[in-house]
C-alpha cells in the first residue's frame, strides 16, 4: 500500500506548491480575467485600466494573461478559463461558424495595424518558398497573410506558415532568422525599422476597415454578467481615455510593459495607439463587413454574414446614452 | 562522457560551427547560472513541476486500482478493455488542441495530457500482472483452498507490484513528454514554454538548458521509482 | 435456456464490447444533440441544458464520420496530408531501425563499447526526448528533415534498447558451445545472436511505431505546408472539432495497421523458430 501513500504525498505536494504559486485575493473585488493576444498597441487600454486605478475603482480584479494568438485566446475563453479575449472578429467568426457564440463588446482598432517585415534582401517579388511568422493558425496575422498572398497571386502552398506567437515572439524570431516574413504590430514596428528590416507593405496605411483587436465574450455571459462586464468596459475606455488625456502617463506605461526605453519606439507606439483608437471604443460595422468579405475571398467558409450575429453594442449604447464618454471627455480633456 | 564534453567544448571554442548552433558546456553552463538569478525562471520550474506531479499523481492514483480490477475480473476487462485498447493506440498528445477548448491554457490542460500519457501504461501493466501471477500461483492457493482475498492479498498483490513498478516508470516518461508537449503547444509558462521561447529566438545555450533540466527529471523519477522498488523487495516474502 | 446462455458465454467478450462502445457512442452523440438534456429536463429543470455540448466541444460520431467521409472521397484533401506525413515518418522510421539495431548489437556484444554507449541510452532514454525539438528546429528548420530527426529521435531508443537487451539475454551456454567448435565470432552472431534477438528487435519495433507516431504530430506542431499533425492543428485552431478527431482517428488507424504487420511477422518467426 505503499504505492497509494506515494500518490497521496505526490498529489498533496502538487496541491501545496499550486497553493503557493497563487497570489492571495482579496474577497470583496469580483475577479475577472482576460486574455491578450499579444502585447502590442491595439490591448493598450487593458493595461492602461490597470495603470489608472480604474479596474479597483470598479471593484474588479483584472488579471491579464497573454495568450501568444488570438485563435488559442478563443478556445481557452471557451473552457471558461477566462471571462473575456481581447481579438480581433476573425478568429470570432472561425469560432462562431462551429457553433459557439461569441459577441465583440468594444474594439481599440477598428482598421489594419500590421506593417509585413522581411530580412534585408528579400523583396515582395521573392517571397515565394519563404517561412511566414504567424501568432496562431486562424488568427488575424494568419488572415493578413493570406490576404497578402492573394494580392501576390500565391497560394497558401508556396509558403511556409509557422506557428511562433505574439508580435514580439515573432520579431525575435525574426532577428534569429527563424522566419523570412514578419507581420508586426507597434512597438515592434519602430523597432524592426530601425534595425534595418525591410517593410514590404503597409497594411495600416492603406486604411482598410477591419475590426483587429476588441473584447470578445461570450453571448451567455454577456447576458449572465452585463452589470460586471459593463464595469469593465467603464475602466478600460476610462483607461484609453486617460492615455489619450495624459501623454506623460500613457508614455510611462508604454514604457514599461513593452520593456523599452527607447523615446522614438515609445512616441510612435503612443501615436500609432493615438491614431487606431476609436473616440467611441465601438467595433464599427463597416469593418465587420469587410471582414466577413474578405474572409470568404480567401476561401474561408463563414457562418451567417450578419454583422449583428458578432457584434454586440449594447453597452456602449448605454455607456454614451447614460453621457459616460461626455463625463469623461470633461476629466480627461483631450488636446486639440 | 568526459570526452564528449570536451569534444563539443573544442568545436564550440573553434569557431568551426557557429556557436549559435551547438552553444558548448561552459556556455549552457553560464546560461544556466543567469537563469537560476530570474525570479520567472522558478515559476517556470515550479510550474512544470505541479503538473508533472498532479497528472502522473491521478494517473497512479487511477490506473493502478482499476488495472487490478480489470486483470480480476474477467467481465470488467471485456467492458472496458476496448477503451484501454482504443487509448493506447492514440498518440495523446493529439488530443491537446481539444484539451485546451476543455480545460483552458493554464496548468490543468497539461495535467490531463500527462494524466492521459501516463495513465494507459501503468494501467495495463498492473492489469498483466495480475494475470501472469495468477496463472502462477491461483490454483496452487486454491487446493489449499485460501479465500478470495488471502489469494488477492498475499499471492496476486506481491506478484503485481513488479509489473506496477515497471509501468510507472514506463508512465513517468509519457508524463514528462507530455509536459514537454503540452507546454511547447500552448502554455503561459512552464520549463517547455522556456525553451519554446528560447528556441524562436535562437538562444541555443538557453534551450540546452532546459533539455537536460528534462533529461535531469527523467533521471531522478526513474531513480526514485528504483529506489522505492528495491525497497519493496526487501519487504516482500521470498517466493522460495 | 441453457442454450443461449452458452451462446453468451462463448461470445461474452465481444457481446459485451460492442454493447459498452455502442453504448459510448450514443452517449457521445446524445451528448452534442441534446437527447440527454430534453430527457432530463423534467428531473432537473434548467440545469439539464449543460448535458447539450456545442459541436465545439465534442463534436459527435456522425459528425465525425460525415467529415471523414468528405475528405477521404468528396474532396481528398486528407490524402495529401497522409503522403506527407508518410515520407517523413517511413524515413524516420528506417533510419532508426538502421542506426538503432546495429548500435544496440554492436553495444550488447562489445562489453568496451557497451560502457561508452550505455549511459547515453540510459539517459537519453529517461529524457522525453521531445524537449530537443526546438534544438532541431534551430540547426534544420521547420522542413523535412527536422520531421525526419523528431521521429528518429523518438523511435531509436527502443529499438537500441531491446537490441542491446536481446544480445544480453543469449542463452550463454549456446555460445560456450559453438565457440569450443571453433565458430568464428561473425559464425557465432549470424547463427546465434542473430535467430535468438529477433523476438526482441520485432518488439522494439513496435514499441518504435507507437513512438514516432508522437513524431509526426509533434514535428508539425510549429505548422507545416501539409501533413496529418498540422491539419489536427490547423483544424484546433479554426475550432474544427470533428476534423481533429478525423486526424486523430487516421493516425491511430495508421498506427494499429503497422502494429498489426509487425505482429504477423513475429508470429511467422514464432512458427518458423519452434522446430529449431
Amino acid at each position: 500500500m505503499r504505492l497509494t501513500k506515494f500518490s497521496v504525498a505526490a498529489v498533496a505536494l502538487g496541491l501545496v506548491l499550486e497553493a503557493a504559486g497563487v497570489p492571495a485575493q482579496s474577497t470583496d473585488a469580483i475577479p475577472f480575467k482576460i486574455g491578450i493576444s499579444a502585447p502590442v498597441v491595439t490591448i493598450f487600454p487593458v493595461w492602461m485600466g490597470e495603470a489608472g486605478g480604474f479596474y479597483e475603482k470598479e471593484g474588479l480584479k483584472v488579471e491579464v494573461i497573454n495568450m501568444e494568438g488570438g485563435t488559442r485566446g478563443l478556445q481557452v475563453l471557451l473552457s471558461g478559463e477566462i471571462q473575456a479575449m481581447h481579438v480581433g472578429l476573425a478568429p470570432a467568426v472561425l469560432a462562431n461558424k462551429q457553433g459557439a457564440d461569441l459577441r465583440l463588446v468594444t474594439s481599440t482598432c477598428n482598421t489594419i495595424p500590421i506593417t509585413m517585415f522581411t530580412k534585408p534582401g528579400i523583396g515582395v517579388g521573392d517571397l515565394k518558398g519563404k517561412t511566414f511568422g504567424i501568432s496562431t493558425f486562424g488568427s488575424e496575422t494568419d488572415v493578413a497573410i493570406s490576404i497578402l498572398l492573394k494580392q501576390l497571386g500565391l497560394t497558401r502552398s508556396d509558403v511556409t506558415v509557422s506557428q511562433i506567437g505574439g508580435s514580439s515572439q515573432r520579431f525575435g524570431a525574426l532577428i534569429a532568422g527563424r522566419i523570412d516574413v514578419a507581420p508586426l504590430i507597434e512597438p515592434a514596428i519602430t523597432l524592426a525599422k530601425e534595425r534595418g528590416f525591410n517593410p514590404i507593405t503597409d497594411l495600416a496605411a492603406a486604411k482598410t476597415p477591419w475590426i483587429f483587436d476588441s473584447v470578445v465574450v461570450s453571448n451567455s455571459y454577456l447576458k449572465a454578467n452585463r452589470a460586471t462586464l459593463t464595469r469593465f468596459v467603464k475602466a478600460y475606455v476610462a483607461g484609453a481615455y486617460l492615455a489619450l488625456a495624459d501623454e506623460a502617463k500613457a508614455k510611462e506605461v508604454i514604457a514599461q510593459k513593452f520593456k523599452t526605453s527607447d523615446p522614438k519606439v515609445i512616441a510612435a507606439t503612443y501615436d500609432d495607439f493615438k491614431r487606431l483608437m476609436p473616440r467611441d471604443a465601438a467595433p464599427s460595422r463597416e469593418g465587420a463587413e469587410n471582414v466577413l468579405a474578405q474572409l470568404e475571398a480567401i476561401g474561408t467558409d463563414i457562418g451567417s454574414r450578419n454583422p449583428a450575429d458578432y457584434l454586440d453594442l449594447s453597452i456602449i449604447e448605454a455607456l454614451k446614452q447614460e453621457g459616460y464618454f461626455a463625463q469623461l471627455d470633461k476629466i480627461y480633456p483631450m488636446k486639440p | 562522457m568526459v570526452i564528449l564534453l570536451l569534444v563539443w567544448e573544442a568545436i564550440g571554442a573553434s569557431g568551426l560551427v557557429d556557436p549559435l548552433f551547438i552553444s558548448s558546456p561552459t556556455g549552457v553552463a553560464r546560461a544556466a547560472w543567469q537563469l537560476s538569478q530570474r525570479r520567472d525562471f522558478w515559476t517556470d520550474l515550479q510550474v512544470s513541476a505541479t503538473e508533472f506531479m498532479l497528472g502522473y499523481g491521478a494517473a497512479l492514483a487511477v490506473a493502478i486500482p482499476l488495472g487490478l480490477a480489470l486483470g480480476l475480473s474477467k467481465r470488467l476487462q471485456y467492458l472496458i478493455g476496448p477503451f484501454v485498447d482504443t487509448l493506447n493506440a492514440v498518440p495523446r498528445v493529439t488530443l491537446l488542441p481539444l484539451i485546451i477548448i476543455w480545460c483552458g491554457i493554464g496548468i490543468w490542460s497539461k495535467v490531463v495530457v500527462v494524466f492521459l500519457g501516463a495513465v494507459i501504461p501503468i494501467l495495463i501493466n498492473a492489469q498483466s500482472g495480475v494475470k501472469a501471477s495468477e496463472a502462477r500461483f491461483i490454483r496452487v492457493a486454491r487446493s489449499f483452498s485460501a479465500s478470495r482475498f488471502k489469494i488477492f492479498s498475499s499471492i496476486i498483490l506481491p506478484g503485481v507490484v513488479p509489473f506496477i513498478f515497471t509501468g510507472a516508470k514506463y508512465g513517468a516518461g509519457r508524463a514528462l513528454l507530455g509536459v514537454v508537449v503540452g507546454e511547447l503547444y500552448a502554455s503561459t509558462a512552464g520549463l517547455g514554454h522556456l525553451i519554446a521561447d528560447a528556441g524562436n529566438t535562437f538562444q541555443t545555450d538557453v534551450v540546452f538548458v532546459g533539455a537536460l533540466l528534462f533529461m535531469a527529471a527523467g533521471l531522478i523519477v526513474v531513480a526514485l521509482l528504483d529506489v522505492f522498488e528495491q525497497r519493496f523487495e526487501r519487504w516482500r516474502p521470498s517466493p522460495r | 435456456m441453457p442454450a443461449a446462455v452458452r451462446a453468451y458465454l462463448a461470445h461474452e467478450r465481444v457481446i459485451l464490447g460492442t454493447l459498452m462502445v455502442l453504448l459510448l457512442l450514443i452517449a457521445w452523440e446524445g451528448l452534442e444533440r441534446g437527447w440527454w438534456a430534453d430527457a432530463l429536463r423534467p428531473l432537473l429543470g434548467d440545469s439539464a441544458q449543460r448535458l447539450r455540448l456545442k459541436p465545439i466541444f465534442i463534436s459527435s460520431p456522425t459528425l465525425i464520420a460525415a467529415a471523414a467521409f468528405r475528405m477521404f472521397f468528396v474532396t481528398g484533401e486528407i490524402w495529401r496530408d497522409l503522403a506527407w506525413s508518410s515520407a517523413g515518418y517511413l524515413l524516420g522510421l528506417v533510419l532508426a531501425v538502421a542506426i538503432g539495431i546495429p548500435l544496440g548489437l554492436a553495444g550488447g556484444w562489445y562489453r568496451r563499447l557497451s560502457y561508452a554507449v550505455q549511459p547515453f541510452l540510459a539517459a537519453l532514454n529517461a529524457t522525453p526526448q521531445v524537449a530537443f525539438l526546438p534544438l532541431i528546429i534551430i540547426w534544420v528548420g521547420t522542413g523535412l528533415s527536422e520531421r525526419v530527426l523528431i521521429i528518429f529521435l523518438l523511435a531509436v531508443l527502443p529499438l537500441a534498447i531491446n537490441a542491446h537487451a536481446a544480445v544480453r539475454t543469449t542463452d550463454p551456454r549456446l555460445i560456450k558451445v559453438a565457440g569450443s567448435f571453433g565458430a568464428s565470432e561473425w559464425q557465432l552472431f549470424r547463427t546465434i545472436i542473430l535467430p535468438s534477438s529477433v523476438p526482441f528487435l520485432l518488439a522494439g519495433l513496435r514499441l518504435a511505431i507507437g513512438r514516432g507516431m508522437i513524431g509526426v504530430v509533434v514535428g508539425e506542431i510549429y505548422g507545416s505546408a501539409a501533413g496529418l499533425g498540422a491539419m489536427i492543428n490547423q483544424a484546433g485552431a479554426r475550432f474544427q472539432t470533428d476534423r481533429v478527431f478525423v486526424g486523430v482517428l487516421t493516425i491511430v488507424a495508421a498506427g494499429v495497421i503497422l502494429v498489426e504487420v509487425v505482429q504477423r511477422i513475429e508470429r511467422r518467426v514464432e512458427i518458423w523458430r519452434t522446430p529449431a
